[in-house]
């Protein structure tokens, strides 16, 4: 125990103070650590999570309420500044590769860690920011332990900082009409060519067109 | 069987320990989960005397059969599920007063979210563990030879009964891994590295100090951080965790 | 070789792109996408794939794999695709008289099971984690590779089934890829599946890389994968006998009537046994054969997993010493090979007299631990 002792001493350090260092130790990069997303080796619909959500125009929903249009879902929070943006306008580059004719069957949905700050209002304004009109995007404000489940299913890890940012993984996740997994792209700012091809296949083979 | 069993169940339960108080603190974990933070505040909180068991996870079955073994949703287990039970509602012979297992993360926060309460956190979880081991007086060295026996016999372990009339914090290591909420590891040093995406024997820096006792402790970490969410096993459990009211 | 690199293209563009590729070398056959080549050697492996899987077969699959100290012989020309399969799961070994443990192994032997191959074949290799299952391989199973006899036949460990549920991984040092990608570690219930191609001869090592490493491999996880040049040994048609021998460190401690994995021991690098092929007694029981006057070849690896071996062959000298394997490292007449961690060396020498040669790690307080072993010889037979 003494080594452990002595580490107490040496760092002093009460809560406030960690985290003043963690600010310190981050002040080049105020934003998040990266964590590497988590392998998935299930292949069934993440919509048997049954919590409520709040959308960012008011609304309560659970995610069943997503089935039959693909899902293009991507986890963020609002007061995120570098990697958050990035990943929001990814999930645009994606619908705007997308033919005309496609795009109104897909639904971006942008799911919030923070269950404290991004309030259903904050969200809204956070939507209004990224245009694309009524009905495109779908923000999401839920509670801790659904934040969890979900980001668990689809392999996104994020873990809550003292200074009340997120460190997290940078995902963008295509879901089929049934809510199952069917391509995901890791990073920021990477080629949209194999989320365009994946949502496309999940219209396609849905005929989703001819409704 | 059935009947009889259920009986058996409920008297366990009804026999089982009140969750214990773990009283806040200042606390320095053994593993440095970033660089920049080396201690950490921890509020009152209560958590479950013992793993959760047999006995008391039928209960909860029979309460909520969307977790029956035919009827839990695939998405949320590995396959495995409750594999060794023999029925729905029906746990092993023998099985009342030990540590429940085959029961994947999402179970054990269906459980934990019936009795009103949450999985433990890592961080308190761990900080249980301090605890425990200064009320145990545990040498660092016994601590860790406990922690490495058990992983060379893990069955052996799990299938010792639980002292479920405990007042006190019990079974924390000689029993099972125990699920907690956040249990994907995220070690950071600095941006852009993780341990998940970093490689083997390189973790040394995350250690606070090199005894034996952090060395099992790590392991527990290491090990526990790379079960995923759908996994059940048969040395795998839980607790639950309650906020203060 | 920019040309090689190619972008998504339909599927349909493999089948030409195949047939192409003897422009570059008729014996590198690209077989995705992502592949490109530099100097003869392939590149760009595609994803490992993780996922469950309900297989029960045979836990070891290859017509290559053994048990040490066998080496398969490779019985084709040229380049091969090996389908090889080692499950991991915990086995109880004996590693001494009375002495015996839970350990965690690749297809339940100490060291695992021996991979030939030849530079430039490719492996599409996969491996489910059965920790949480009793997995027994001491009996013939259909389909298993030579290593499945070689175990049933020689009982020296007295392998018995035992549940460790514990994540695991594969590192194959004889693969050039990304680890954090293809020696991902996998929880219970889960395969791994991912290809790499023997880009380099010798004679490599393969392990868990799943935290604590120095636990994982101390546990057993390890064993040999000898690639052999693609234009052979210059020895090869004088060699008769081609044997594998894997050195490792065991650190166990007794607690009741069995043994458990000692961590401080390890950390300290002070082992309880240093053995030959997983038992003090491997090479004793089952001493190696030859006869007088033969070129005997060793691939010899040291597995650690912290521990340097100095090994030497009483009586006998390395004429030829192949530094890790590659026939471009020649050294000559040597009395002792001094193998760090995971270094290896393929050994030749000429068996001078009928008479019991021992094999030893000439740091003898290996030896005394149980790092040695006999090759017995015959009368001379040319």
């Amino acid at each position: 125990m003494k080594p452990l002792m002595i580490a107490i001493a040496a760092a002093s350090l009460v809560f406030g103070s960690a985290m003043a260092q963690d600010h310190s130790h981050h002040h080049n990069h105020k934003d998040h650590t990266t964590l590497g997303a988590a392998q998935v080796s299930q292949e069934d619909s993440i919509y048997h999570l049954d919590g409520e959500w709040q959308t960012h125009t008011g609304e309560t929903i659970q995610l069943a309420e997503l089935q039959g249009q693909p899902v293009l879902v991507s986890m963020i929070y609002g007061s995120c500044t570098t990697a958050c943006p990035v990943l929001v306008n990814d999930a645009r580059r994606v619908y705007q590769a997308l033919p005309e004719a496609y795009r109104k069957h897909v639904k971006l949905l942008m799911v919030s860690f923070d269950q404290d700050r991004d309030t259903p209002a904050a969200l809204a304004e956070y939507a209004n920011k990224y245009g694309l009109g009524e009905n495109v995007w779908l923000f999401l404000h839920g509670q801790d332990d659904n934040i969890r489940a979900l980001a668990t299913l689809l392999g996104v890890r994020y873990r809550k900082r003292a200074d009340g940012d997120f460190d997290h993984s940078n995902l963008v996740t295509v879901l089929d009409t049934k809510g199952r997994i069917v391509q995901r792209t890791e990073g920021l700012n990477r080629p949209v060519d194999e989320a365009v091809a994946a949502l496309m296949k999940v219209i396609d083979d849905n005929h989703l067109m001819h409704h | 069987m059935t009947k009889w069993l259920s009986v058996f169940g409920f008297i366990a339960v009804a026999a089982s320990a009140e969750p214990v108080l773990v009283t806040g603190g200042k606390y320095t974990p053994a593993i440095l989960l970033d660089e920049s933070v080396q201690s950490l505040v921890m509020e009152d909180f209560k958590l479950d005397a013992t793993p959760v068991t047999y006995a008391q996870y039928l209960e909860f079955v029979k309460a909520n059969p969307k977790w029956q073994r035919a009827h839990a949703a695939a998405i949320f287990h590995d396959g495995n599920y409750l594999i060794s039970w023999p029925g729905n509602t029906e746990i092993p012979k023998g099985y009342a007063e030990r540590a429940v297992t085959e029961v994947s993360w999402f179970a054990a926060r269906a459980y934990c979210s019936a009795k009103g309460g949450r999985l433990p956190t890592l961080d308190e979880w761990e900080y249980a563990s301090s605890q425990y081991l200064q009320q145990q007086q545990l040498s660092d060295q016994a601590y860790a030879q406990m922690l490495f026996g058990r992983h060379s016999n893990p069955t052996a372990y799990s299938q010792q009964p639980l002292d479920v009339n405990s007042k006190a914090l019990a079974h924390m290591h000689n029993r099972v891994n125990e699920w907690v909420e956040d249990f994907q590891l995220m070690l950071t040093s600095g941006d852009n590295n993780d341990i998940l995406s970093s490689s083997c024997g390189d973790s040394a820096r995350f250690m606070a100090d090199f005894g034996d006792a952090s060395y099992a402790t790590f392991f527990r970490y290491q090990s526990r951080s790379n079960y995923r969410a759908q996994s059940t096993t048969s040395t795998l459990g839980f607790r639950c965790a309650y906020d203060m009211e | 070789m920019k040309s090689f690199v190619k972008t998504a293209l339909a599927s349909a563009l493999l089948v030409s792109f195949a047939g192409c590729t003897g422009v570059v070398d008729a014996n590198v056959p690209l077989k995705h996408d992502s592949e490109y080549v530099i100097d003869g050697k392939i590149y760009g492996m595609p994803k490992a794939k993780i996922y469950r899987d309900e297989y029960n077969g045979p836990a070891v699959v290859g017509d290559y794999v053994t048990m040490v100290p066998h080496l398969a012989e490779l019985d084709y020309e040229g380049n091969k695709e090996h389908e090889v399969r080692m499950d991991v799961f915990s086995q109880n070994v004996e590693v001494a008289p009375g002495v015996s443990y839970n350990a965690w192994t690749f297809g339940g032997s100490v060291p695992g099971p021996v991979l030939h191959v030849r530079e430039g074949d490719r492996v599409v290799f996969k491996m489910k984690n059965r920790s949480t299952e009793e997995v027994v391989i001491t009996k013939p199973f259909k389909g298993a590779a030579p290593y499945y006899n070689q175990v049933a036949t020689n009982q020296l460990q007295k392998h018995k089934p035992v549940v460790a549920p514990m994540p695991h991984s594969m590192d194959f040092h004889s693969g050039t890829v990304a680890a954090n990608d293809k020696w991902a570690t996998i929880a219970p219930g889960e395969t791994i599946e991912f290809e790499w191609i023997a880009n380099y001869a010798g004679t490599y090592m393969y392990h868990c890389g799943t935290s604590s490493v120095l636990m994982h491999t101390a546990m057993g996880q390890y064993g040999a994968v000898v690639v052999s040049p693609k234009e052979g040994y210059p020895t090869d048609d004088q060699v008769d006998q081609e044997y594998v021998i894997v050195q490792s460190e065991l650190y166990l401690e007794q607690m009741g009537d069995s043994y458990i994995y000692d961590h401080s021991a390890a950390l300290a690098r002070d082992p309880s046994h240093v053995v030959f092929n997983g038992h003090v007694s491997s090479l004793s029981e089952n001493p190696l054969k030859a006869n007088e006057g033969d070129r005997v070849r060793i691939h010899f690896l040291n597995a650690g997993p912290s521990g340097t071996s100095s090994f030497h062959v009483i009586g006998a000298i390395f004429d030829m010493v192949w530094a890790e394997g590659d026939p471009r490292n020649t050294w000559y007449g040597m009395q002792t090979v001094l193998l760090g961690a995971s270094s290896s060396a393929t050994v030749e020498f000429i068996v001078p007299e009928e008479g019991v040669y021992k094999l030893v790690d000439h740091e003898f307080a290996d030896a005394e631990r149980g790092a040695a072993g006999a090759l017995y010889a015959g009368p001379r037979k040319k």
